[in-house]
């Protein structure tokens, strides 16, 4: 008796996949994926987000230690003192040497100083005795 | 056969142990576990605020936090490396520290934690750092620095370790300057570093506010300079000074003798952090008569011209003798407050009585604080009229059973300068956040007006001739400018009278005399040989006045045909 041989290539009755649950696999695949790919994005950045906020923290603290040398070289000692050290003795000029071409104390002064306290008086508060 | 038995029930004993594990885990008490899970890896950081500046009124910093490190070692690693010697004479010497003292703290091989600087600058730490010593790390830390050491350091004050003000403008606006903490909750990983994206509140810090004073760095450093100088030279026990804006009330410098460094305030005799000029009390001597003569000037009671017997220096009043420095005979009351007679200005206050007196003094501040932004001002003595004593009225006038303050005194002669009105001095120039935004600003304050502005022009007239010759101000004399003030130098209260050798010497003046811009108290404590007022504190205001203008750019007097007036400067040789 011949062994019937089952052809395999007319076999259309063998399991198949079915196309929606591998659509609906496929995209769970990518979203997991892509899920993965975002949180290792948000891990990196985060990464250089700290890296940055360490980096900033570090750049004001010199910042800090700069603006303090430089307001501890701006001190009228420390300057005199570089001054001399390095011959230059500067002082401000003498009212003898200075030539004033816009001060006047004229009358219309003292009426502006005037008009200054009589400003002054009328603040809420003040006590005249006149 | 048995071995593959045997592997199997290992097999299923472990795989049941771990599943009852399990059960345990997800049935049993979860709180708790969860709890604890989650504590180890809550990262909760308290973001410190950064104290606000304090600047003088050009924007210099006066006052800043710093970023600093505390040097600490692992003694236990560095024995174990057997580097005790090296690391002992490197930190020592990099950190100024005595090195027994390292070596000593060093020589702990059981501990593993020791500080052995704190507050090290990042100058420094890095130079440490560099040489990669083994067991040596840094603690993150903050300290509150103050560029120019022992200047200002009266005005400014400290804040303490704990960022606390102590003195000061720290003290004062301790509130505004300290600012808000921020906080930042978290999760860690398991190397305790914190994960970025697990960060579930981040608030950031409110720094606090930046303080803007009114002082002026180089016209501090002119006082202090001058007051350095006469310490020395009068050997005295004490010196202060105070610039202050005629018109305004703008405290431009203060400085008081002897001084300390903030940055080093723990080292600080408690006599060297006492701000004089708002917080030593004295009897003021020949300067108070400037109020009382403005006082019967105003109320009309005597004119310049009138002229009153002095009595060749010695007059019995009640009974007790009131004596004058040099006698005189008969003086105007112009010429008594030029030759600061005590008997004339004793008579001069009898013209007032006792209740116009009070009320005088009282208008012009005496015996209350000015209100000045700092702390610890002293309201001085001016005892009700109903417990003077019958001489009173003879001793008030020139200085004596009455107690003031530098501050008060300046305050005073402002009033005469500007006027008759009593400006509020102030030393804040304005407040500012973070953000940039003036949370308070100075405006000029007028507390009262004891005086009328025809009284206060004569007053300032009569001051003038203080420092004319045959006054006895001429050594406050500055070239170009015309100085109006008094001398004053008053006997040192003691137990039972006043003492014979220790004195209270000051000037105090402003200038231009026509258009007074700035007035100046220069007081010396127990100024040795010298003592008198015109002879020790004239010639330091002279100093001040002289640099303040140039300075300043404070033009002098010009007279009518629009040339200024010039005068030869003694000291300089020059115009």
């Amino acid at each position: 008796m011949a062994r019937h041989k089952k052809n395999r290539k007319k076999d259309s009755d063998g399991f198949i996949f079915p196309a929606p649950f591998a659509a609906i696999l496929g995209a769970v695949a990518v979203i997991s994926l892509g899920y993965l790919w975002l949180c290792g994005r948000c891990d990196s950045l985060g990464k250089q987000i700290k890296g940055l906020e360490e980096k900033k923290v570090e750049i004001h603290k010199r910042v800090i230690n700069e603006e303090y040398k430089w307001s501890n070289m701006k001190s009228p000692g420390n300057i005199l003192a570089m001054l001399h050290h390095n011959n230059l003795p500067m002082d401000y000029p003498e009212e003898s040497r200075v030539v004033r071409l816009r001060y006047r104390y004229s009358e219309s002064a003292s009426m502006r100083a005037s008009a200054e306290r009589r400003e002054y008086v009328q603040r809420a508060g003040t006590v005249v005795n006149d | 056969m048995g071995r593959m038995v045997l592997v199997v029930l290992v097999l299923v004993t472990a795989w049941v142990g771990l599943g009852a594990r399990l059960l345990v885990l997800h049935l049993g008490p979860k709180e708790r576990l969860r709890a604890r899970v989650e504590q180890i890896r809550t990262d909760v950081q308290e973001k410190p605020a950064g104290r606000g500046r304090i600047y003088d009124c050009h924007g210099n910093i006066l006052a800043l936090d710093m970023a600093v490190k505390n040097v600490c070692v692992d003694p236990g690693v560095i024995n174990s490396n057997g580097h005790v010697k090296a690391v002992g004479m490197h930190l020592a010497r990099l950190l100024q520290l005595d090195p027994a003292m390292v070596f000593t703290r060093l020589n702990r091989p059981n501990r593993r934690y020791e500080c052995l600087k704190k507050f090290v600058q990042e100058d420094t730490a890095d130079q440490i750092k560099r040489m990669q010593l083994k067991g040596v790390f840094f603690e993150d830390a903050s300290a509150r620095y103050y560029p120019k050491g022992s200047m200002f350091c009266h005005v400014i004050g400290f804040a303490n370790m704990e960022h606390v003000g102590s003195a000061g403008i720290e003290q004062r606006f301790d509130s505004y300057l300290r600012g808000h903490s921020g906080l930042r909750i978290s999760e860690k990983d398991g190397k305790s570093r914190e994960v970025y994206r697990r960060r579930s509140l981040d608030i950031e810090p409110q720094p606090g506010v930046d303080v803007y004073l009114t002082v002026d760095q180089n016209l501090q450093y002119i006082v202090e300079k001058a007051l350095d100088g006469a310490l020395e030279k009068h050997r005295a026990k004490g010196a202060w000074a105070i610039v202050e804006r005629v018109k305004t009330g703008e405290i431009l410098a203060m400085a008081s003798r002897p001084a300390y460094d903030p940055n080093l305030y723990r080292t600080a005799q408690p006599d060297r952090i006492l701000n004089r000029p708002i917080g030593y009390v004295y009897e003021p001597g020949s300067i108070f008569k400037v109020a009382v003569i403005a006082a019967a000037l105003n109320e009309g009671t005597v004119e310049p011209e009138d002229v009153y017997d002095c009595e060749n220096g010695l007059w019995s009043f009640r009974g007790r003798p009131l004596r004058d420095y040099h006698p005189y005979g008969r003086l105007s009351v112009a010429d008594i407050l030029k030759k600061s007679s005590n008997i004339g200005a004793a008579k001069v206050a009898l013209t007032l009585g006792e209740r116009r007196l009070e009320k005088y003094l009282r208008d012009f501040g005496i015996g209350r604080i000015t209100g000045i932004e700092l702390p610890g001002e002293e309201v001085g003595i001016l005892h009700n009229r109903s417990k003077w004593s019958a001489i009173s009225i003879s001793r008030i006038p020139i200085g004596q059973g009455v107690s003031v303050t530098s501050i008060q005194m300046l305050n005073m002669l402002c009033a005469v300068a500007n006027n008759g009105f009593l400006m509020k001095p102030t030393i804040i120039q304005r407040m500012v956040d973070a953000q940039g935004r003036t949370v308070m600003e100075f405006t000029p304050e007028v507390v009262s007006r004891p005086i009328r502005e025809d009284t206060a022009r004569l007053m300032q007239k009569l001051l003038s001739r203080v420092t004319e010759e045959g006054g006895t101000g001429t050594k406050a004399r500055v070239a170009g400018y015309t100085v109006a003030g008094k001398t004053g130098t008053a006997q040192k209260a003691i137990a039972g009278g006043y003492s014979d050798s220790a004195n209270v010497a000051s000037f105090m003046g402003f200038l231009p005399a026509e258009n007074p811009e700035l007035a100046i108290i220069v007081t010396v404590d127990e100024p040795q040989p010298l003592h008198t007022g015109g002879l020790v504190s004239a010639p330091v205001f002279r100093e001040i006045a002289g640099q303040a203008v140039r300075y300043l750019d404070i033009p002098p007097a010009v007279s009518e045909t629009g040339v200024a007036k010039l005068e030869k400067d003694p000291s300089s040789g020059g115009l």
